[in-house]
Order: structure tokens, then sequence, then C-alpha cells
């Protein structure tokens, strides 16, 4: 069966909203806009859609072979459909958990997270690297289990598109019962914002209730303002620079490592690892942070 | 054909957004440089703080005896944590710190006045 893909169709509806945002963070003075940020996400973008349409073809051609030793015969219904939605979600909440734990995969990711401001514009900077960090692994389970690749593709394209609006400072809190079940704005600035209390939290795609069973959601307070980002920003609008800098970084560190046992940090263990003192993770970070916050109350 | 039309479309949406006037580069205060430290530098409580010239950036010596700079970058700042025993090296109404790192090997904070603390920290 021959499915259409949807994100070609939601590319208006994309530019509208941004259009639509810009005007009311002028309006409302909620949220914020720069133009060399903006330029850089959209040209990440692009890109992103590039490169993606270079490598289609070998995850296609990996994603058939596996699907050929499937281990059922999921059918074209309905319920294959809606089941394949919320498996791929979950599928992408372990990608994007590895891909914030595991440096290998944060080479990739940490394009989505380097600008500093939160608006629809940020959805877009995507990653142009995600084929050679081999990210497409994580979808490899739906096909053995026999989801049809058109079928996990389409359900992947939704999934994308859902996760575009939610990166707005112009939507406050959704309704309580949306909250509990669905990503909304609320959870994902979470998602992205460096203060020590969100940091590593939120990975949902589109059901929050993956980060509530594992024990990775965190509320967006209105006593801790989210200031978005990474730890430490770039210095540069550059999208080639964005693209690539964690890469550079990794080639040096692992062209210096002393040891197997560096090296294997310096690739795979979590962003920010380094041997001995002065690791900047996100554990080390949030632990600096609640002593410092310990120290200030007492 | 959809490459060209695509690269079209970039250059419209960010020519729409600096045409709607998000092209500001703001000034800091004392308190906002105090928030935008604390806040981006876990762990870091600010104790002194020296403006740039008309704000655009500033360096901070926290408590601890350690510095936060900010950096301007855009509408936004870009915030580093300096160990006690960095170089604040002042000449010519600049602040000069070696960063070392790959996009900003050095930073320079235009800095006409700097005050006592900042000087009693030079090298």
């Amino acid at each position: 069966m021959k499915l259409p893909d949807p994100v070609q169709y939601a590319i208006p509806a994309f530019v509208a909203l941004i259009l639509l945002e810009m005007w009311l963070t002028k309006r409302r003075g909620v949220g914020r806009y720069d133009w060399r940020d903006a330029g850089t996400s959209l040209t990440m973008g692009l890109g992103s859609t590039v490169a993606g349409a270079l490598t289609a073809g070998a995850v296609l051609a990996l994603s058939l072979w596996v699907w050929e030793h499937r281990l059922l015969d999921v059918p074209w219904a309905w319920w294959a459909f809606a089941l394949c939605f919320v498996l791929d979600d979950l599928a992408y909440y372990a990608f994007h958990r590895t891909a914030h734990r595991v440096r290998w995969f944060w080479a990739s990711h940490v394009i989505h997270h380097s600008s500093q401001h939160y608006n629809l514009t940020t959805a877009l900077r995507q990653t142009w690297t995600g084929f050679f960090s081999l990210s497409f692994l994580f979808s490899l389970p739906l096909f053995l289990i026999g989801f049809p690749p058109a079928m996990v593709f389409f359900c992947s394209a939704l999934n994308l598109i859902y996760q575009f609006w939610i990166h707005t400072e112009q939507i406050g809190r959704m309704p309580r019962w949306f909250e509990a079940v669905m990503n909304t704005p609320s959870h994902h600035r979470v998602h992205h914002a460096v203060n020590p209390r969100y940091l590593d939290r939120n990975f949902a795609g589109v059901f929050i209730v993956w980060d509530k069973l594992f024990g990775t959601f965190e509320a967006e307070r209105d006593d801790d303002r989210p200031r978005y980002g990474i730890v430490k920003a770039l210095p540069s609008f550059n999208p080639l620079w964005a693209a690539f800098h964690e890469w550079v970084a990794i080639a040096k560190d692992a062209a210096s490592a002393r040891s197997p046992r560096e090296l294997w940090g310096r690739l795979f263990g979590p962003p920010g690892w380094q041997p001995g003192e002065g690791a900047e993770t996100s554990d080390v970070i949030r632990a600096r942070w609640e002593a410092a916050t310990t120290g200030k109350e007492g | 054909m959809m490459l060209a039309l695509s690269i079209l479309a970039v250059l419209l949406l960010t020519g729409a957004v600096w045409a709607m006037g998000f092209r500001g580069r703001p000034a800091l205060d004392e308190a906002a440089a105090r928030d935008e430290a604390e806040g981006r530098l876990a762990g870091f409580r600010a104790g002194e703080v020296a403006l740039a010239d008309s704000g655009r950036g500033a360096v901070l010596r926290g408590l601890d005896g350690s510095f936060a700079l900010l950096l301007p970058f855009g509408d936004s700042w870009l915030s580093r944590r300096l160990p006690p025993e960095t170089p604040l090296d002042w000449r010519d109404g600049s602040l000069n710190v070696r960063l070392a790192e790959p996009m900003l090997a050095e930073a320079h904070l235009p800095l006409a006045q700097p005050p006592l603390w900042l000087r009693e920290a030079r090298p």
C-alpha cells in the first residue's frame, strides 16, 4: 500500500503558524524571536530535509530487509495503524532518551537544542547527521515485529508533525486531562530548558505518559521559568558549526583518549563526561545545583 | 526546483522575522546580569558585577571566587564560568579573556572603567 507523506502536506501550515506566532510574539510580548537565530533554525531544517532525502534509500532498504524477517504479519487495519502509532512513539521515547544520555547520539541531536529561543522555528532546527549516528536503529524492532515499513514511516511522520506545535511559548497550559496524557508546549518547554531541575526530563514525543511511566517527568513550574538551549551555548549562528560542532569535539576527545575506557566514555558516556574530576554531565550539574540551593536555604 | 523554492522560503521567512523588528541587541543592568549568570550557570552565586560599556555584557565574581562572563550573542547572552585563577587582562578599555574554544578563542568586553575588585583580580 502506498501512503502519502503527511509532512509535505503540513509544510504550508508550518509556514502559516510561524507567521502567526511571530505576530503574536510582537503583539503580546510573550516569547522571543531573533532573525539570526530563526535563520539558522530554518537553514538547519532545510539541510535536514536534504540529508534525509540522501539517506532515505538506505534506511528504506534496511527496513525492508528487517521486515522480510518479521515475526508476525501485521495487517493493514485501523487498529494496526493505532498500535503502530503508539509503539512508534514508545520507540521515539527510547531514541530520544538515549540521544540525551549517550554522547554519540547527542552529537546528532544537540542541533535541535542549540537555540536559546523556543519558538516554532526551533521545531525545524533538525539534525543533518541522524543517519551517521544510526538513530534509525530504534525503529527496527517495529519492522521485526511485522509492521509494514510504509505504515511505520507514515506514523513517524504524524509523530513529527505533532511535535511541531508544542515548540511555542504562546500556549501556557492545555486542559488538565490533555496535559496528563499528551505532550504539550508546557511539558516540552521543560525538555528544552537548561535549568538544573529540568535537565534530561520529558523525552516524550506525543504521549507524556512514557515519562511518567519511566520516571523522567518534570512539570513546568511558574517559579522556575525555563531558560532554553544547551549548557554551553554555541557562540555562532553558523549552521555548519551547529551541525558538526559536537562531532568535532568527539573526534578531538577520541584522539586524545589515554585508555580504551576513556575512549569508550568519550564516545558513549553521557554528554559532559570526562575521566576523573571535572565532569559536567546533567547529573553532576543537578547535584551541584541542589547543593547550592540547600546552602542558600540554609 | 524544490530546493531552490525551499531556499527562497527560508530567506523570505528570515527576512520576515527581521522586518517585524526581531533584531534587537538588548543591554544588561546589574539585576539582569545576576539573573542571567545565576540562571545559566548551575551553582553560581553572584557577588560583584561589572557591566560592560552600554550594558553589552558583564563579568561577575561569584561568592566562591569564580567568575562568570556574559557576552552578547544576537538578542541573547553567552555565559561562561571561569575558575578563580583565570587571568582577567584589562587593557586599553577592554577586558580580555582567553577562552580557547574553537569558535571563541578570546572574549573582549568593552570596559572603560573597571571597578576596584576587577582591577585587583588582574594578573
